[in-house]
């Protein structure tokens, strides 16, 4: 059955790094991806080479936009939202929460991947983006709130966390494993596509290869080069048995 | 798919409170269900003092009665004592020596936790987790070198889950097992408090299943504790 994923991404480069080897995958089996951009994170991505000016603000922005885009119609991302928001500190006021709430609604996904529950000490805007989310799916699913009269969701939409770039640093669990072997290269496209910081590129490189090592002791398969890891938001319910 | 399921209970009825509902779900599919009960629970497990009734051989012939009403495959009595239950490497081997011979898709036991109520629950997860991965190992004891995973095991809800730090990471919905499972709690008679502890929980977890979870019509589930990542799988799973 096709389904449709929604990713919420703090920044710009976010759900690249985070789940791009996953979006290829689900895009590439023809389920539909909605990415949701909150800001750009130009402020907290780029620190040795950040705009000396305002107008230079805006044109870096604007530049690495179009490169996000590129990155995920590489990916294969069905449709992109960018919110243009302001980042470090990223604030969603009420107004934000329940716009979030009522795109919750709208697009009614079967699930929704974003930055992992447990706070991010060194990116506060993750853990924003986060609590927003939080709170957000209980406004979809709660019947008393309008959100624009869109029909109240049906329940509190399953979700999985992004692996954080400092993950020794943060409580991320990961619960979830998805082999990305035959995305990696769309991945890595996309990355090289978007083109803002080599660090965290390279780091997302070796954690697929270090996830796809563990998936490979967990799951006793011989062939899997990269992985992605996630963490899991609330436990398994409709599956209706023990999956691992 | 799951055809085979080890479970390893510390106490013979531990098992048919905790996962009774679950049990009887996956023997309706076919699924060969093996019990290792590792003591007789004759010291804590026995509703009144020792009897006639609640002799070892009564006892059993009570967990018997129970299981074959759950299409339980087989039921092992490896007849530790309890209170406290203590078992040493050469015991640890032959349990692992068992799960390898059987070769379990998963393994269901206590969860791996602290137990504040009864410590020899928490010892019979830790033995079934040594054992366990003895069992996954190509040691050269063992017929069985095929294994090149853990076994994935999952954790029976605590009886106090709050003071065990305990997190479901599963729940499943028993609704249609349910009259069984209480039905089977009754073939171990003098547990009134435990059978309405159990009935209550399940309704209880049933509100998190039908509404968090998205399970419609959930009225009664029982809940697990997962020990390792989701891999198999593939995709997304909720």
């Amino acid at each position: 059955m096709r389904q449709k994923m929604l990713v919420v991404s703090a920044h710009y480069g976010d759900f690249i790094w985070g789940c791009g080897g996953s979006i290829a995958k689900y895009a590439g089996e023809n389920h539909e991806v909605n990415v949701i951009v909150l800001s750009s994170g130009i402020g907290s991505e780029i620190k040795t080479t950040g705009p000396q000016s305002a107008h230079g603000e805006k044109a870096l922005k604007e530049k690495s936009w179009r490169r996000c885009e590129k990155a995920a119609q590489i990916l294969g991302v069905s449709n992109m939202e960018y919110w243009d928001m302001e980042e470090t500190p990223l604030r969603m006021d009420s107004e934000k929460l329940e716009l979030l709430a009522t795109r919750i609604r709208q697009l009614r996904p079967d699930f929704i991947l974003t930055h992992d529950k447990e706070q991010d000490r060194l990116n506060q805007d993750h853990t924003s983006t986060a609590n927003a989310l939080r709170t957000s799916y209980t406004i979809a699913s709660g019947a008393g709130a309008y959100c624009m009269g869109h029909p109240v969701a049906p329940r509190q939409t399953p979700m999985f966390g992004f692996e954080p770039l400092l993950h020794d640093y943060t409580r991320f669990t990961p619960n979830l494993y998805i082999d990305i072997s035959a995305f990696i290269s769309k991945k890595e496209l996309a990355m090289e596509a978007f083109d803002f910081n080599q660090l965290i590129t390279a780091a997302y490189t070796t954690k697929a290869i270090e996830r796809a090592l563990e998936y490979k002791y967990w799951t006793g398969a011989e062939e899997c080069d990269y992985a992605e890891a996630f963490s899991m938001w609330g436990a398994v319910c409709m599956h209706g048995g023990f999956v691992w | 798919m799951v055809n085979k399921i080890v479970v390893v209970t510390a106490h013979p009825g531990d098992f048919i409170w905790s996962s009774g509902g679950t049990l009887y779900k996956y023997s309706q599919s076919g699924c060969e269900i093996h019990v290792i009960a590792l003591t007789d629970g004759l010291r804590c497990e026995s509703p009144i003092m020792i009897t006639d009734d609640c002799s070892l051989e009564g006892k059993r012939r009570q967990i018997e009665s129970a299981s074959s009403l759950l299409n339980i495959t087989s039921v092992t009595f490896l007849g530790y004592d309890d209170m406290p239950l203590e078992i040493d490497n050469s015991g640890i081997i032959k349990i692992a020596s068992i799960m390898n011979e059987m070769n379990p898709d998963i393994i269901l036991t206590h969860a791996y936790c602290r137990d504040n109520t009864n410590p020899d629950h928490e010892a019979a997860a830790e033995i079934v987790n040594k054992a366990a991965e003895i069992a996954s190992s190509n040691h050269k004891i063992f017929k069985n070198t095929m294994r090149s995973r853990p076994i994935p095991i999952f954790g029976f809800e605590p009886d106090n889950p709050e003071n065990s730090r305990w997190i479901p990471g599963t729940f499943i919905d028993i609704t249609p097992c349910m009259d069984m499972k209480m039905e089977a709690i009754t073939r171990l008679p003098g547990f009134a408090d435990r059978s309405a502890r159990t009935y209550e929980q399940a309704v209880n977890r049933a509100i998190y299943c039908s509404g968090r979870g998205g399970v419609n019509g959930c009225k009664y589930a029982e809940a697990f504790s997962g020990s390792t990542p989701i891999c198999d799988h593939g995709y997304f799973v909720w």
